[in-house]
């Protein structure tokens, strides 16, 4: 391993950086870096913005950012609200917050109890995704593809309860998924293709192509199914 | 166009791969973003490949991915310059490219104990154009130039290298790929290669010959 003495980048307070190599990254505040970021460690709290694309090999963002290019890293923590307005690459990530992506979403895991869009395709061997909130992509592949009704403390039902008129949209809306094992529920798809499809309940499905297996929820609509 | 193109589904169904596994080379980059191509058909958006290049493809992975890991694959298949370097004396002495391609390589830039990988990059280039009858030795000059110049530019990125002559003054270009390129009447394309195509070529070359082992820096 290479052990270079990079220094750390802070920002306390108000700041702005020009961007660059670094060790150790920390925004507390609000912290404007215009250009690219290569660092080992990330972390935003509160508000970060950087223009160029973002190298890390470890990122947490628990406040607002905007990066305006790609973000590539080992291990992307997401707990606040996110834009990235290009690609992201990434061995673990892991949403709780509110992402949103531009271009493609590549990992070796996802997983988001949060809210996400992603303009383009999420790939990732595994996929978990617990639905809380709205979440949306154009296309989801990946070895296994599972999407589950969020099932903790239920903000949304508190909100039912005392504003029952408002609809609240969640759920996950996508155009194709495509896995090996598939299980989904509380989604909005126009095809499933997989070997072994399991559509669970609240789905809405116009077509699934399958393999092997497809078992189907009473309650989930799927309009065309058919064994390839 | 349309009988080049394989659908997604026929494409698992005549090679036998599985979704993760086509997913999870793309994600390693072993299969280019752009032969992926989106089409709407009547049953929703579809992706199809370019059907040769695509077949071709998996049957290689499929053959090497038995003794090298996707990581070392996906750095054979990747368009981004290796970091090897071979010495003067393992570069002539391989099959990899003629004597006369080191030779006027070595008349522009002076002599060289060791070739890196853009260098050796440069000389295969110019070999192939040799070779094949496409330009001559005074034009082989005016080609390495434009690589040593410009080729880092590109940054990993497909390109193609085109040699344009007329009126017996040539032209020699680098343009990213895939894109479309037209020139007057009287130019004539003297030659064109792809970048990546060279790239992949000469990196297997030197895994098969033993030169990239061992020598990565």
């Amino acid at each position: 391993m290479e052990r270079q003495s990079k220094s750390d980048l802070r920002i306390n307070g108000l700041g702005s950086s020009s961007g660059g190599t670094f060790n150790y990254v920390q925004i507390n505040g609000k912290g404007e870096i215009s250009g690219d970021l290569n660092c080992s460690e990330l972390q935003i709290n509160g508000l970060g913005s950087v223009d160029g694309n973002v190298k890390a090999t470890s990122v947490r963002i628990a406040g607002k950012s905007d990066i305006g290019g790609d973000l590539t890293g080992e291990r992307i923590v997401i707990d606040g609200l996110v834009e990235i307005r290009g690609k992201v690459s990434a061995e673990h990530l892991e949403n709780r917050g509110a992402l949103r992506i531009s271009g493609d979403c590549g990992a070796e895991s996802f997983k988001s109890t949060g809210g996400f869009t992603i303009g383009g395709l999420l790939n990732s061997e595994k996929i978990e995704i617990e639905v809380y909130a709205s979440c949306t992509a154009r296309e989801i592949g990946g070895e296994s593809v599972d999407v589950r009704r969020g099932r903790g403390f239920g903000i949304k039902d508190f909100i039912d309860s005392i504003l029952p008129g408002l609809t609240w949209k969640k759920g996950l809306s996508v155009e194709t998924i495509e896995g090996d094992n598939i299980f989904i529920e509380d989604t909005t798809a126009k095809v499933v293709r997989g070997s072994d499809v399991r559509v669970g309940t609240g789905c809405s499905v116009e077509s699934v192509e399958y393999k092997n297996t497809f078992v189907a929820a009473p309650d989930a609509i799927v309009k065309r199914n058919r064994k390839i | 166009m349309e009988n080049d193109l394989i659908s997604k589904k026929d494409l698992l169904e005549l090679t036998g791969i599985s979704y993760g596994q086509l997913y999870r080379w793309k994600r390693k980059m072993l299969i280019p973003e752009d032969w992926f191509v989106r089409k709407s058909t009547f049953t929703g958006q579809e992706t199809f490949f370019p059907r040769d290049k695509i077949l071709a493809r998996v049957e290689k992975i499929k053959n090497m991915k038995e003794e090298s890991s996707l990581d070392e694959l996906a750095d054979i298949l990747s368009p981004s310059p290796k970091d090897i370097e071979i010495t003067a004396a393992e570069l002539n002495s391989g099959s990899i490219v003629s004597n006369a391609a080191v030779e006027l390589f070595q008349d522009v830039f002076g002599l060289r104990e060791h070739f890196s990988f853009p260098d050796i990059l440069s000389v295969y280039i110019l070999d192939k154009m040799l070779a094949s009858g496409d330009i001559s030795g005074e034009e082989g000059r005016v080609l390495l130039s434009t690589l040593e110049g410009h080729l880092d530019s590109f940054k990993g990125q497909n390109c193609d290298m085109i040699f344009i002559r007329k009126l017996g003054t040539s032209v020699c270009v680098l343009v990213s790929a895939p894109n479309q390129i037209s020139f007057d009447k009287g130019a004539r394309i003297a030659g064109r290669l792809n970048v990546a195509a060279c790239i992949e070529e000469l990196k297997t070359k030197l895994l098969n010959g033993g030169l990239a082992n061992g020598k990565t820096i």
